[in-house]
């Protein structure tokens, strides 16, 4: 898959970190960086993280490319992640930075949102990461989470889990009766009145193999 | 200590002003001082509830502009000396408040009222929202009905996040939730909403139920406050909220369906 060899990753510092495996293709790389420009964020310089079996001299090829193309797409290459084969400061102009348990790190959400308050209608929590509600949630009320979202109470609003694009998010409600479920952008409206075997009961909700949104009584 | 009461619901038409003109006459009578305050800039009617309409010299905007003293403003009830009104503009618009002059207005009648009752106007636009800016407790207006139901969960919403004691992280707003329009007999046909559903929904505490009634409409053609009709039930009704609201601890009455007698099933419902 495309997302296993070229990846961003938001670590922990404000970097964005570059993955480059050995069957990585420039082209690749070319258009991870453009959608890069195009999602606003070229204020943030570039980390190279190349995999271990890169030896120095394919690295010195690759980064001549790189530059190239960094050049063309205005972004700046900001240093190169450290790795055991790696023992020089700087390889073609760019400094290496050890960067060590940092770039081990998957991708990081922020922390988890937990709220209390009931959330009326009208009202839109949204959070990069988990959201935990504990309280009710009314109708109209907009939950948005790029991770999953807990409710620990009744649950009527419109849910919306792994809002940017994570499939494997889930929705757990202690009292279910949403009118929106989301997760990933596969949404359903809940038009008809749910059956009795999930109204108001605890249910988990999750998208399986086919992307098709599932509703199970737990 | 003052206390600043809003009377709000988000939907217009379920009973605000008449609430507003009822609570405040209703604690005037207990022997509380105080004032009730029309937010409805543009659309005043809390002078015609009390019958005080045609009173009205100075309205609130020209207190909040500077253009008269509050004590020119108020208007002294005709049956009650505890209680003043002051009346909105029927020639300007909403805009014509600011929160700088509504708080400098409410200061200075905290120094002299035990209560403010802020009589919100609909929507969740300035005026209703300046209305509940400076809230202590709050009495959230709803009908047995869908929409009624929802436009409050909104204004709690709002009241939780967006007023004075929520962004300076005092303590909340303590929200009532009184029902009014409620006819016993269109929720035992599922009709309308039970007070059941719309706790479940809302979630904040019951200060009353008010019975739906045709005495309502003529209270208001006349120009008296609710509560004033004595002998009818939603003038017992809007007692027993005031005797709540100070405290005491009252059963619901008029809650179930009465059942007819004989005669009145005969000579028919209006006896």
């Amino acid at each position: 898959m495309l997302s296993s060899v070229v990846k961003f990753n938001k670590a922990v510092f404000e970097y964005y970190v570059i993955h480059i495996g050995s069957k990585t293709k420039l082209e690749q790389i070319q258009n991870k960086l453009i959608g890069f420009k195009k999602l606003g964020q070229d204020n943030y310089p570039i980390v190279l993280n190349f995999d271990p079996d890169f030896d120095i001299e394919s690295i010195k090829n690759l980064l001549t490319s790189l530059k190239e193309i960094a050049t063309k797409v205005n972004v700046i290459l900001h240093s190169i992640a450290r790795n055991d084969n790696i023992s020089t400061q700087e390889i073609s102009g760019i400094n290496v930075v050890d960067y060590a348990n940092a770039i081990k790190s998957k991708h990081v959400y922020d922390k988890s949102l937990i709220f209390d308050e009931p959330v009326r209608s009208g009202i839109r929590l949204d959070n990069d990461g988990d959201i935990i509600i504990n309280n009710f949630v009314s109708d109209n009320a907009e939950i948005v989470a790029s991770g999953n979202i807990h409710v620990y109470g009744e649950a009527r609003g419109r849910l919306i889990a792994g809002s940017t694009g994570d499939k494997n998010a889930r929705i757990f409600v202690t009292k279910f009766n949403a009118e929106l479920l989301a997760i990933g952008g596969i949404y359903k409206t809940m038009d008809k009145k749910p059956p009795e075997t999930i109204l108001g009961k605890p249910v988990m909700v999750f998208l399986d193999e086919k992307d098709r949104l599932n509703i199970l009584p737990l | 200590m003052v206390k600043i009461v809003v009377v709000t619901s988000g939907k217009g038409g379920v009973g605000k002003t008449t609430t507003s003109a009822s609570f405040a006459t209703g604690l005037a009578l207990r022997g509380h001082k105080t004032v009730v305050i029309d937010f409805d800039i543009g659309l005043r009617n809390l002078d015609l509830i009390m019958g005080c309409e045609r009173r009205v010299v100075y309205d609130f905007v020209n207190v909040v502009q500077g253009d008269a003293t509050l004590h020119q403003a108020l208007i002294k009830d005709k049956n009650c000396d505890n209680l003043f009104i002051l009346a909105a503009s029927q020639t300007k618009d909403k805009d014509a408040l600011n929160e700088e002059g509504v708080e400098k207005v409410i200061q200075e009648l905290s120094k002299d009222f035990d209560y403010i009752v802020c009589d919100s106007p609909a929507g969740i636009e300035r005026g209703a929202f300046l209305a509940l800016y400076f809230a202590d407790e709050a009495i959230v207006v709803t009908n047995p009905e869908v929409s009624s139901v929802r436009d409050s969960d909104r204004i709690l919403g709002i009241l939780s996040s967006k007023s004075k004691r929520a962004l300076e992280g005092k303590d909340k707003i303590k929200a009532h939730l009184l029902i009014t329009r409620y006819n016993p007999g269109r929720v035992e046909s599922g009709e309308m909403l039970s007070i059941q559903d719309i706790e479940d929904i809302l979630r904040i505490p019951l200060i009353g139920v008010i019975p739906e009634s045709t005495d309502v409409l003529q209270a208001s053609n006349t120009g008296t406050p609710a509560i004033s009709l004595n002998g009818t039930s939603v003038s017992d009704a809007y007692q027993d909220v005031i005797s709540r609201f100070l405290g005491e601890d009252k059963p619901l009455r008029f809650t179930n369906v009465e059942k007819k007698s004989l005669l009145k099933r005969i000579f028919g419902g209006r006896v």
